[in-house]
């Protein structure tokens, strides 16, 4: 498992060198400038924040397609001919998505942080205290990517979704997502849990910031919950009848 | 006499296309067979199979006396028509892998291979010409010790140097105890390697026999048989 967790995390490390040195370079930048003065501090300030933000969202996305694109790769015939359960095969794959996920937040965070310096006068690492709120978001990401991945085995596994494979993805992923947020939503509103985004300026990805969303319990749990079925039905159906051809 | 892979019945189609039907099938140890017929016969569907990579609407195999599983792939060593590697890995990476997933990987055969086969581990796969490729696809499947090797069309397109080694290769990874099981359409080129031949067309089983069989029996090659069979179709 560990082998397949390397060779995976690997993989998506050379199929995207580009964005870790992106995000290498974003926090150089943000890095480099002793204070706001001047055009070329503000410069590398700007540019650090359009560049940051840019490869945050590479990595989300780069996230989400190495998770469920892989069987599409030539080298699909090679990971499926391996003597590993399917179970594990799934898990790995979600597991580099969350961690890629983790990564893109941490850097998102970080690259706000040493931004912020400028307004705050003190250079700031991330703390456990950041940490909560990002792993809410990393949860609700890697839900996401589950239920791709799992409407992607689904329209591979059957006969008539055989026929149109990127349609019934789609579709079952939407139908998937859709349910499942707006269940977690009305059951947090009827519970009196959910409470409006507030939009703060200053601690974006707290606890107490706009993502605040993501730090209550209910909606964690319930995607988890899903996390866990689409990886056991996924893989079900990934060892009995998944075939791409 | 024991039997290696055992296949019944195995049947599949894609959409309204029949690839496979009801297809019988027998190895024996210490044989190397060869799955003959024109292209899209069936031959690497039948691979496919055996690796589960392609599952069948019914039929049944058999590997060493156990139903397939994920746990068969450990003594399964294939070899797919194409490039199966990650594109960004080095040969040195793609042993590195192999030596990792396989627990039958033998580091010291893959490099007597890489010295005979004379491949670079230094060499990017992704700029490999077609003959280097096919050595290095081949030095990793006989560097593992596996029980049953799946070679799909593993000379189709190389030349003829290339040829002679890679044939070299399949028959020193042979011993008592494994087999292999090489789908081609070039029979001339494996003629002299094979102990068994299997003919296939449309999904469909025509002829099976051992070579010794086809040359003392029918007094005829396996090129000639291969012809009279098809002939016939």
């Amino acid at each position: 498992m560990f082998s397949l967790l390397k060779w995976n995390i690997t993989d998506y490390i050379k199929r995207n060198t580009w964005i870790l040195l992106g995000i290498a370079a974003s926090l150089l930048c943000a890095a480099l400038p002793r204070n706001s003065v001047g055009l070329l501090n503000n410069l590398l300030i700007g540019l650090a924040s359009i560049s940051g933000f840019i490869f945050f969202q590479a990595g989300i996305l780069t996230a989400f397609l190495f998770v469920f694109r892989w069987a599409e790769n030539d080298s699909v015939e090679l990971e499926l001919s391996l003597p590993v359960s399917s179970r594990k095969q799934v898990a790995v794959k979600l597991l580099t998505g969350a961690l890629v996920n983790f990564l893109s937040l941490v850097f998102l965070l970080q690259l706000f942080l040493l931004i912020g310096r400028f307004s705050s006068g003190s250079y700031q690492w991330i703390s456990g205290e950041h940490l909560k709120g990002i792993l809410g978001w990393v949860v609700f990401l890697t839900f996401l990517e589950s239920s791709v991945l799992f409407a992607y085995i689904f329209s591979h596994s059957y006969r008539m979704t055989r026929r149109a494979p990127d349609l019934f993805t789609a579709l079952v992923s939407l139908v998937l997502i859709g349910t499942v947020v707006v269940c977690t939503v009305v059951i947090m509103a009827v519970t009196n849990q959910l409470i409006a985004p507030t939009f703060s300026t200053d601690s974006i990805l707290t606890v107490e910031g706009n993502l605040q969303v993501f730090s209550f319990t209910l909606p964690n749990w319930v995607f988890l919950s899903f996390i866990l079925l689409e990886w056991l039905v996924g893989s079900r159906l990934l060892q009995n009848r998944f075939q791409t051809s | 006499m024991n039997t290696n892979l055992n296949i019944f019945g195995l049947t599949k189609s894609f959409g309204s296309q029949l690839a496979l039907d009801d297809v019988h099938m027998e190895i024996q140890p210490g044989r190397i067979a060869g799955l003959m017929g024109p292209n899209g016969a069936g031959k690497t569907t039948i691979l496919k199979t055996i690796m589960q990579i392609v599952k069948p609407d019914a039929g049944n195999i058999i590997l060493n006396g156990i139903p397939l599983n994920h746990n068969s792939r450990q003594e399964i060593a294939y070899l797919p028509d194409h490039n199966h590697l990650f594109k960004w890995m080095r040969v040195r990476d793609a042993i590195a892998y192999y030596r990792d997933m396989f627990v039958d990987f033998d580091s010291e055969k893959s490099k007597e291979l890489c010295d005979f086969l004379k491949i670079d581990p230094q060499a990017h796969v992704r700029t490999l010409p077609s003959g280097m490729l096919e050595r290095t696809l081949i030095m990793l499947t006989f560097s593992r010790k596996a029980k049953l090797y799946l070679l799909d069309e593993p000379i189709g397109g190389i030349d003829p140097l290339a040829r002679q080694k890679i044939l070299q290769t399949i028959l020193s990874g042979m011993n008592e105890d494994n087999s292999v099981l090489l789908a081609t359409h070039l029979v001339n080129e494996v003629e002299t390697i094979l102990d068994d031949v299997f003919f296939l067309d449309k999904g469909c089983l025509l002829a099976s026999d051992s070579a010794e069989n086809i040359r003392e029996q029918r007094g005829k090659s396996i090129m000639e048989y291969y012809l009279e069979v098809f002939e016939n179709v």
